[in-house]
Protein backbone atom coordinates (compact mmCIF):
# COMPACT_ATOMS: atom_id res chain seq x y z
CA UNK A 1 0.00 0.00 0.00
CA UNK A 2 1.26 3.44 -0.85
CA UNK A 3 1.32 6.31 1.60
CA UNK A 4 -1.54 7.83 -0.41
CA UNK A 5 -3.72 4.75 0.12
CA UNK A 6 -2.87 4.72 3.81
CA UNK A 7 -4.00 8.34 4.16
CA UNK A 8 -7.23 7.68 2.28
CA UNK A 9 -7.93 4.55 4.32
CA UNK A 10 -7.18 6.37 7.55
CA UNK A 11 -9.61 9.12 6.56
CA UNK A 12 -12.36 6.82 5.36
CA UNK A 13 -11.85 3.66 7.38
CA UNK A 14 -13.38 4.54 10.72
CA UNK A 15 -15.83 7.13 9.44
CA UNK A 16 -19.40 6.25 10.24
CA UNK A 17 -20.84 9.01 8.11
CA UNK A 18 -19.67 10.65 4.94
CA UNK A 19 -19.64 14.02 6.70
CA UNK A 20 -16.91 12.71 9.02
CA UNK A 21 -14.42 12.36 6.19
CA UNK A 22 -12.12 15.35 6.25
CA UNK A 23 -9.95 14.74 3.23
CA UNK A 24 -9.85 16.39 -0.16
CA UNK A 25 -8.48 14.70 -3.23
CA UNK A 26 -7.02 17.06 -5.80
CA UNK A 27 -6.65 16.05 -9.42
CA UNK A 28 -3.31 16.83 -11.01
CA UNK A 29 -2.37 16.85 -14.68
CA UNK A 30 1.20 17.14 -15.97
CA UNK A 31 1.81 17.77 -19.67
CA UNK A 32 5.31 16.62 -20.50
CA UNK A 33 6.06 18.89 -23.42
CA UNK A 34 9.47 18.82 -24.99
CA UNK A 35 11.04 21.81 -23.32
CA UNK A 36 8.85 22.15 -20.27
CA UNK A 37 6.27 20.35 -18.18
CA UNK A 38 3.04 22.25 -17.67
CA UNK A 39 1.38 21.28 -14.40
CA UNK A 40 -2.25 22.00 -13.65
CA UNK A 41 -4.61 21.05 -10.85
CA UNK A 42 -8.35 21.33 -10.68
CA UNK A 43 -8.70 24.12 -8.16
CA UNK A 44 -7.75 27.69 -7.37
CA UNK A 45 -4.27 29.00 -6.65
CA UNK A 46 -0.94 27.24 -6.64
CA UNK A 47 -0.72 23.78 -5.10
CA UNK A 48 2.65 22.49 -3.91
CA UNK A 49 3.24 18.74 -3.70
CA UNK A 50 5.86 16.96 -1.64
CA UNK A 51 8.01 16.20 -4.69
CA UNK A 52 8.73 19.92 -4.99
CA UNK A 53 6.42 20.57 -7.95
CA UNK A 54 3.99 23.45 -8.07
CA UNK A 55 0.68 23.10 -9.88
CA UNK A 56 -1.30 25.92 -11.39
CA UNK A 57 -4.99 26.09 -10.46
CA UNK A 58 -7.21 26.28 -13.53
CA UNK A 59 -10.44 27.54 -11.94
CA UNK A 60 -10.92 31.28 -12.29
CA UNK A 61 -12.60 33.77 -9.98
CA UNK A 62 -16.05 33.05 -11.39
CA UNK A 63 -15.68 29.30 -10.81
CA UNK A 64 -15.08 28.36 -14.42
CA UNK A 65 -12.52 25.66 -15.12
CA UNK A 66 -10.31 26.64 -18.04
CA UNK A 67 -8.84 23.18 -18.31
CA UNK A 68 -11.11 20.77 -20.13
CA UNK A 69 -10.46 17.17 -19.26
CA UNK A 70 -12.38 14.30 -20.82
CA UNK A 71 -13.65 11.41 -18.77
CA UNK A 72 -10.58 9.32 -18.28
CA UNK A 73 -11.36 5.84 -19.52
CA UNK A 74 -10.02 2.71 -17.91
CA UNK A 75 -8.12 0.83 -20.61
CA UNK A 76 -8.90 -2.63 -19.23
CA UNK A 77 -11.80 -3.04 -21.62
CA UNK A 78 -9.25 -2.97 -24.41
CA UNK A 79 -10.35 0.32 -25.95
CA UNK A 80 -8.13 3.28 -26.62
CA UNK A 81 -10.51 6.19 -26.63
CA UNK A 82 -9.61 9.54 -28.12
CA UNK A 83 -9.16 11.95 -25.25
CA UNK A 84 -9.11 15.64 -26.01
CA UNK A 85 -7.64 17.92 -23.37
CA UNK A 86 -8.05 21.69 -23.71
CA UNK A 87 -5.38 23.67 -21.96
CA UNK A 88 -5.93 27.06 -20.34
CA UNK A 89 -4.30 30.10 -21.86
CA UNK A 90 -1.27 31.10 -19.84
CA UNK A 91 0.27 33.89 -21.84
CA UNK A 92 1.30 34.65 -25.39
CA UNK A 93 4.88 33.48 -24.91
CA UNK A 94 3.87 30.06 -23.57
CA UNK A 95 1.23 29.71 -26.26
CA UNK A 96 3.78 30.49 -28.96
CA UNK A 97 6.38 28.20 -27.42
CA UNK A 98 4.00 25.24 -27.23
CA UNK A 99 2.79 25.98 -30.75
CA UNK A 100 6.35 26.17 -32.07
CA UNK A 101 7.12 22.72 -30.67
CA UNK A 102 4.06 21.17 -32.24
CA UNK A 103 6.07 18.25 -33.56
CA UNK A 104 7.51 17.01 -30.25
CA UNK A 105 4.00 16.86 -28.78
CA UNK A 106 3.50 13.51 -30.50
CA UNK A 107 4.58 10.71 -28.20
CA UNK A 108 4.88 12.90 -25.11
CA UNK A 109 2.99 11.93 -21.99
CA UNK A 110 0.15 13.40 -19.99
CA UNK A 111 0.43 12.09 -16.45
CA UNK A 112 -2.63 12.26 -14.21
CA UNK A 113 -2.18 11.99 -10.47
CA UNK A 114 -4.11 12.46 -7.26
CA UNK A 115 -3.06 14.40 -4.20
CA UNK A 116 -4.56 13.86 -0.76
CA UNK A 117 -4.93 17.18 1.04
CA UNK A 118 -5.57 16.79 4.76
CA UNK A 119 -7.14 19.48 6.93
CA UNK A 120 -4.58 22.07 7.96
CA UNK A 121 -2.22 21.32 5.12
CA UNK A 122 -3.40 24.30 3.10
CA UNK A 123 -1.95 24.08 -0.38
CA UNK A 124 0.99 21.90 0.62
CA UNK A 125 -0.13 18.28 0.90
CA UNK A 126 2.61 16.23 2.57
CA UNK A 127 1.47 12.82 1.29
CA UNK A 128 3.26 11.78 -1.91
CA UNK A 129 0.97 12.05 -4.92
CA UNK A 130 -0.54 8.91 -6.36
CA UNK A 131 -0.29 7.90 -10.01
CA UNK A 132 -3.69 7.66 -11.66
CA UNK A 133 -3.16 7.36 -15.38
CA UNK A 134 -0.88 8.09 -18.27
CA UNK A 135 -1.84 9.08 -21.77
CA UNK A 136 0.22 9.59 -24.89
CA UNK A 137 -0.23 12.81 -26.80
CA UNK A 138 -0.88 12.33 -30.50
CA UNK A 139 -1.18 15.87 -31.76
CA UNK A 140 -2.07 19.37 -30.73
CA UNK A 141 -4.30 21.95 -32.36
CA UNK A 142 -4.09 25.65 -31.80
CA UNK A 143 -6.71 28.31 -32.23
CA UNK A 144 -6.22 32.03 -32.21
CA UNK A 145 -9.31 34.07 -32.96
CA UNK A 146 -11.06 37.34 -32.31
CA UNK A 147 -14.44 36.74 -30.74
CA UNK A 148 -17.11 39.12 -29.56
CA UNK A 149 -17.86 38.69 -25.88
CA UNK A 150 -21.27 39.07 -24.22
CA UNK A 151 -20.43 42.62 -23.24
CA UNK A 152 -19.81 43.50 -26.87
CA UNK A 153 -16.05 43.80 -26.59
CA UNK A 154 -13.76 42.11 -29.05
CA UNK A 155 -11.59 39.62 -27.25
CA UNK A 156 -8.67 37.71 -28.64
CA UNK A 157 -9.11 34.11 -27.65
CA UNK A 158 -6.39 31.49 -27.65
CA UNK A 159 -6.84 27.78 -27.26
CA UNK A 160 -4.72 24.66 -27.20
CA UNK A 161 -6.26 21.21 -27.59
CA UNK A 162 -4.29 18.05 -27.21
CA UNK A 163 -5.45 14.71 -28.57
CA UNK A 164 -4.24 11.80 -26.47
CA UNK A 165 -4.56 8.02 -26.38
CA UNK A 166 -4.09 5.46 -23.65
CA UNK A 167 -1.49 2.72 -23.81
CA UNK A 168 -3.93 0.51 -25.71
CA UNK A 169 -3.48 2.54 -28.88
CA UNK A 170 -2.10 0.42 -31.70
CA UNK A 171 -2.32 -2.84 -29.79
CA UNK A 172 -4.44 -4.46 -32.49
CA UNK A 173 -1.56 -4.24 -34.92
CA UNK A 174 0.30 -7.56 -35.02
CA UNK A 175 4.08 -7.37 -34.92
CA UNK A 176 5.43 -7.42 -38.45
CA UNK A 177 1.86 -7.34 -39.63
CA UNK A 178 2.82 -6.11 -43.07
CA UNK A 179 0.38 -7.16 -45.75
CA UNK A 180 2.74 -8.91 -48.17
CA UNK A 181 3.06 -12.40 -49.70
CA UNK A 182 6.08 -13.23 -47.54
CA UNK A 183 4.37 -12.21 -44.33
CA UNK A 184 1.17 -14.04 -45.21
CA UNK A 185 3.12 -17.25 -45.95
CA UNK A 186 4.85 -16.93 -42.58
CA UNK A 187 1.64 -16.27 -40.66
CA UNK A 188 -0.12 -19.16 -42.39
CA UNK A 189 2.81 -21.47 -41.59
CA UNK A 190 2.30 -20.74 -37.91
CA UNK A 191 -1.20 -22.11 -38.28
CA UNK A 192 -0.03 -25.12 -40.25
CA UNK A 193 -1.17 -23.94 -43.68
CA UNK A 194 1.62 -24.26 -46.18
CA UNK A 195 1.74 -22.78 -48.71
CA UNK A 196 -0.77 -19.95 -48.62
CA UNK A 197 -1.01 -18.01 -51.87
CA UNK A 198 -3.65 -15.63 -50.55
CA UNK A 199 -1.39 -12.64 -50.95
CA UNK A 200 0.47 -13.87 -53.99
CA UNK A 201 -0.70 -10.95 -56.11
CA UNK A 202 -0.12 -8.27 -53.49
CA UNK A 203 2.62 -6.00 -54.69
CA UNK A 204 5.97 -6.72 -53.14
CA UNK A 205 7.46 -4.04 -50.94
CA UNK A 206 10.25 -2.53 -53.01
CA UNK A 207 13.80 -3.17 -51.83
CA UNK A 208 12.65 -4.78 -48.61
CA UNK A 209 14.18 -7.91 -47.14
CA UNK A 210 12.09 -9.56 -44.50
CA UNK A 211 13.85 -12.08 -42.34
CA UNK A 212 12.11 -14.13 -39.71
CA UNK A 213 13.94 -15.71 -36.82
CA UNK B 1 7.12 34.79 -18.97
CA UNK B 2 3.79 35.21 -17.28
CA UNK B 3 1.23 37.94 -17.55
CA UNK B 4 1.71 40.84 -15.14
CA UNK B 5 -1.52 42.85 -15.10
CA UNK B 6 -1.69 46.48 -14.06
CA UNK B 7 -2.91 46.95 -10.49
CA UNK B 8 -5.16 49.93 -9.80
CA UNK B 9 -5.50 51.38 -6.30
CA UNK B 10 -9.15 51.58 -5.34
CA UNK B 11 -9.83 55.33 -4.97
CA UNK B 12 -10.32 56.48 -1.39
CA UNK B 13 -13.03 58.84 -2.64
CA UNK B 14 -15.31 55.88 -3.35
CA UNK B 15 -15.57 54.23 0.04
CA UNK B 16 -17.72 51.23 0.76
CA UNK B 17 -20.59 51.91 3.14
CA UNK B 18 -20.51 48.34 4.40
CA UNK B 19 -18.76 45.16 3.51
CA UNK B 20 -18.47 41.52 4.35
CA UNK B 21 -15.29 39.52 4.00
CA UNK B 22 -15.33 35.76 3.59
CA UNK B 23 -13.40 32.89 2.10
CA UNK B 24 -15.06 30.83 -0.57
CA UNK B 25 -13.61 27.50 -1.55
CA UNK B 26 -15.07 25.67 -4.49
CA UNK B 27 -17.24 22.76 -3.41
CA UNK B 28 -17.95 19.49 -5.12
CA UNK B 29 -20.81 17.14 -4.42
CA UNK B 30 -19.83 14.69 -1.76
CA UNK B 31 -22.83 12.36 -1.95
CA UNK B 32 -25.91 11.72 0.13
CA UNK B 33 -26.11 10.56 3.70
CA UNK B 34 -28.52 7.81 4.72
CA UNK B 35 -30.94 10.51 5.82
CA UNK B 36 -30.73 12.18 2.41
CA UNK B 37 -28.63 15.18 3.30
CA UNK B 38 -26.41 16.24 0.43
CA UNK B 39 -22.87 16.70 1.62
CA UNK B 40 -20.49 18.98 -0.24
CA UNK B 41 -16.74 18.69 -0.07
CA UNK B 42 -14.68 21.84 -0.14
CA UNK B 43 -11.66 21.74 -2.40
CA UNK B 44 -8.39 22.93 -0.90
CA UNK B 45 -7.66 26.61 -0.96
CA UNK B 46 -10.37 28.90 -2.24
CA UNK B 47 -10.37 32.64 -2.65
CA UNK B 48 -10.94 35.62 -0.44
CA UNK B 49 -14.20 37.42 -1.26
CA UNK B 50 -15.35 40.89 -0.24
CA UNK B 51 -18.94 41.97 -0.74
CA UNK B 52 -19.27 45.75 -0.69
CA UNK B 53 -22.08 48.30 -0.77
CA UNK B 54 -21.69 51.98 -1.53
CA UNK B 55 -23.33 55.25 -0.68
CA UNK B 56 -24.45 57.72 -3.28
CA UNK B 57 -21.35 59.33 -4.70
CA UNK B 58 -20.62 63.00 -4.23
CA UNK B 59 -20.88 64.95 -7.46
CA UNK B 60 -17.12 65.33 -7.61
CA UNK B 61 -16.70 61.53 -7.58
CA UNK B 62 -19.03 60.81 -10.50
CA UNK B 63 -16.21 60.81 -13.01
CA UNK B 64 -14.23 58.43 -10.89
CA UNK B 65 -17.28 56.18 -10.62
CA UNK B 66 -17.63 55.86 -14.36
CA UNK B 67 -13.88 55.34 -14.70
CA UNK B 68 -14.13 52.49 -12.19
CA UNK B 69 -17.15 50.98 -13.94
CA UNK B 70 -15.25 50.90 -17.22
CA UNK B 71 -12.15 49.41 -15.65
CA UNK B 72 -13.91 46.68 -13.73
CA UNK B 73 -15.70 45.54 -16.88
CA UNK B 74 -12.29 44.66 -18.30
CA UNK B 75 -11.51 42.46 -15.29
CA UNK B 76 -8.96 44.97 -14.06
CA UNK B 77 -7.14 44.11 -10.83
CA UNK B 78 -7.72 46.53 -7.94
CA UNK B 79 -5.89 46.94 -4.66
CA UNK B 80 -8.92 47.17 -2.39
CA UNK B 81 -8.70 48.33 1.22
CA UNK B 82 -10.91 46.37 3.62
CA UNK B 83 -12.06 49.08 5.98
CA UNK B 84 -15.79 48.97 6.62
CA UNK B 85 -16.72 45.58 7.96
CA UNK B 86 -17.37 44.26 11.46
CA UNK B 87 -14.70 41.67 10.80
CA UNK B 88 -11.88 44.09 11.53
CA UNK B 89 -10.15 43.97 14.90
CA UNK B 90 -11.09 47.05 16.90
CA UNK B 91 -8.65 49.16 18.85
CA UNK B 92 -10.05 47.64 22.04
CA UNK B 93 -9.41 44.11 20.70
CA UNK B 94 -5.81 45.14 20.15
CA UNK B 95 -5.50 46.70 23.60
CA UNK B 96 -5.29 50.24 22.21
CA UNK B 97 -6.79 53.31 23.81
CA UNK B 98 -8.70 54.77 20.86
CA UNK B 99 -12.29 55.84 20.36
CA UNK B 100 -14.56 54.22 17.80
CA UNK B 101 -14.92 57.56 16.02
CA UNK B 102 -11.16 57.93 15.68
CA UNK B 103 -10.92 54.41 14.31
CA UNK B 104 -13.44 55.27 11.64
CA UNK B 105 -12.48 58.83 10.77
CA UNK B 106 -8.80 58.73 11.59
CA UNK B 107 -6.61 60.02 14.38
CA UNK B 108 -6.48 63.83 14.78
CA UNK B 109 -3.39 65.95 15.20
CA UNK B 110 -2.13 66.81 18.70
CA UNK B 111 -4.41 69.86 18.75
CA UNK B 112 -7.45 67.64 18.01
CA UNK B 113 -7.76 69.08 14.51
CA UNK B 114 -8.27 66.95 11.43
CA UNK B 115 -7.19 67.48 7.85
CA UNK B 116 -9.23 69.89 5.72
CA UNK B 117 -11.48 67.06 4.53
CA UNK B 118 -12.44 66.33 8.16
CA UNK B 119 -10.54 63.06 8.21
CA UNK B 120 -7.60 62.39 10.51
CA UNK B 121 -4.62 60.09 10.08
CA UNK B 122 -5.85 56.68 9.05
CA UNK B 123 -5.94 54.12 11.87
CA UNK B 124 -3.74 51.38 10.48
CA UNK B 125 -2.67 48.97 13.24
CA UNK B 126 -0.32 46.08 12.55
CA UNK B 127 1.54 43.35 14.38
CA UNK B 128 4.76 41.48 13.66
CA UNK B 129 5.19 37.91 12.46
CA UNK B 130 7.26 36.00 15.00
CA UNK B 131 8.31 33.19 12.69
CA UNK B 132 8.39 32.71 8.95
CA UNK B 133 5.82 30.73 6.98
CA UNK B 134 5.96 29.52 3.40
CA UNK B 135 3.44 29.99 0.63
CA UNK B 136 0.62 27.49 0.73
CA UNK B 137 0.65 26.91 4.50
CA UNK B 138 -2.04 28.18 6.86
CA UNK B 139 -0.36 29.11 10.14
CA UNK B 140 0.93 32.55 11.10
CA UNK B 141 2.51 33.41 14.42
CA UNK B 142 2.11 36.86 15.91
CA UNK B 143 4.39 38.42 18.48
CA UNK B 144 1.65 39.35 20.89
CA UNK B 145 0.24 38.54 24.33
CA UNK B 146 -3.28 39.56 23.29
CA UNK B 147 -6.39 37.54 24.04
CA UNK B 148 -6.93 35.16 21.07
CA UNK B 149 -10.73 35.20 21.35
CA UNK B 150 -11.42 38.41 19.34
CA UNK B 151 -9.28 37.12 16.47
CA UNK B 152 -11.74 34.40 15.42
CA UNK B 153 -13.37 35.24 12.10
CA UNK B 154 -11.46 38.48 11.69
CA UNK B 155 -9.66 39.72 8.60
CA UNK B 156 -5.92 40.19 8.69
CA UNK B 157 -3.43 40.74 5.92
CA UNK B 158 0.16 40.34 4.85
CA UNK B 159 1.35 42.41 1.95
CA UNK B 160 -1.55 42.78 -0.47
CA UNK B 161 -3.26 39.56 0.57
CA UNK B 162 -6.12 39.30 3.03
CA UNK B 163 -6.92 36.26 5.14
CA UNK B 164 -9.68 35.20 7.48
CA UNK B 165 -8.67 33.84 10.89
CA UNK B 166 -10.17 30.39 11.38
CA UNK B 167 -8.43 29.53 14.62
CA UNK B 168 -6.40 31.40 17.20
CA UNK B 169 -4.38 30.13 20.14
CA UNK B 170 -2.12 31.85 22.61
CA UNK B 171 0.69 30.65 24.85
CA UNK B 172 0.94 33.98 26.64
CA UNK B 173 3.65 35.52 24.45
CA UNK B 174 2.73 34.32 20.98
CA UNK B 175 -0.52 34.13 19.05
CA UNK B 176 -0.84 31.26 16.59
CA UNK B 177 -3.36 32.08 13.88
CA UNK B 178 -4.72 29.56 11.39
CA UNK B 179 -5.87 31.42 8.30
CA UNK B 180 -7.77 30.78 5.10
CA UNK B 181 -7.14 30.97 2.22
CA UNK B 182 -3.63 29.51 2.54
CA UNK B 183 -0.79 32.03 2.41
CA UNK B 184 -0.30 33.40 -1.10
CA UNK B 185 3.33 34.32 -0.53
CA UNK B 186 6.15 33.51 1.85
CA UNK B 187 6.08 35.41 5.15
CA UNK B 188 9.36 36.19 6.89
CA UNK B 189 9.87 36.68 10.61
CA UNK B 190 9.40 40.37 11.31
CA UNK B 191 6.96 40.97 8.44
CA UNK B 192 3.99 43.17 9.23
CA UNK B 193 0.66 41.48 9.85
CA UNK B 194 -1.90 44.14 9.05
CA UNK B 195 -5.18 44.48 10.91
CA UNK B 196 -6.53 46.80 8.22
CA UNK B 197 -5.75 44.57 5.25
CA UNK B 198 -5.87 45.21 1.54
CA UNK B 199 -6.55 42.63 -1.14
CA UNK B 200 -5.89 42.35 -4.85
CA UNK B 201 -9.20 41.61 -6.48
CA UNK B 202 -11.28 41.65 -9.61
CA UNK B 203 -14.97 42.45 -9.61
CA UNK B 204 -17.15 39.40 -10.13
CA UNK B 205 -20.26 41.29 -11.22
CA UNK B 206 -19.17 44.57 -12.82
CA UNK B 207 -22.58 45.24 -14.32
CA UNK B 208 -24.06 45.40 -10.79
CA UNK B 209 -21.97 48.49 -10.11
CA UNK B 210 -24.05 50.39 -12.67
CA UNK B 211 -27.30 48.84 -11.53
CA UNK B 212 -28.76 51.85 -9.80
CA UNK B 213 -27.90 54.91 -11.83
CA UNK B 214 -29.95 57.71 -10.39
CA UNK B 215 -31.09 60.74 -12.28
CA UNK B 216 -29.34 64.04 -12.60
CA UNK B 217 -25.89 64.21 -11.15
CA UNK B 218 -26.18 61.52 -8.52
CA UNK B 219 -24.52 58.22 -9.06
CA UNK B 220 -25.44 55.39 -6.74
CA UNK B 221 -23.18 52.37 -7.34
CA UNK B 222 -24.74 48.98 -6.80
CA UNK B 223 -23.40 46.31 -4.47
CA UNK B 224 -20.51 44.35 -5.96
CA UNK B 225 -18.42 41.34 -5.07
CA UNK B 226 -14.65 41.51 -5.11
CA UNK B 227 -12.94 38.19 -5.68
CA UNK B 228 -9.28 37.73 -4.87
CA UNK B 229 -7.03 37.92 -7.91
CA UNK B 230 -4.29 35.30 -7.81
CA UNK B 231 -1.31 36.81 -9.59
Amino acid sequence: MSAFDDVVNAAVGEAGDIADIRLSIARLYAYGFDSTTLRFWRGQGRLFTSDGSSWLGTIDASGRDHHTVPSLADGRDGTAADLTFALPYLDKATFDAVKAMHEPVSGRLITCSLAAVQPGEGMRPQTPISFFGEYTMQSATFSDALVRSDSGALVRSYGISVLAKSGNAGRSRAPRGTYTDTCQQQRAALLGVTPDYGCGFVAQIANETLQFP
Amino acid sequence: MSIAPAIYDWPSRIRARSGFFRVGPEVIDGGMTISSALISNATPGGRAILQAEFDTLAACANGMGSWLASLMATQAVFRVPIRVTPQLLSGADLGLDITAADERLGLPFDNDENWDNDFGWAFDPAGTALTGAIEGTTVLTLDSALDPLPFFGKAIGVGDCAYLVFDAESDGTMLTLTVMPPLRADVAAGDLIKFRPTMLATVLDPSAFLDVFKRNRWFQPGAITFVEALL
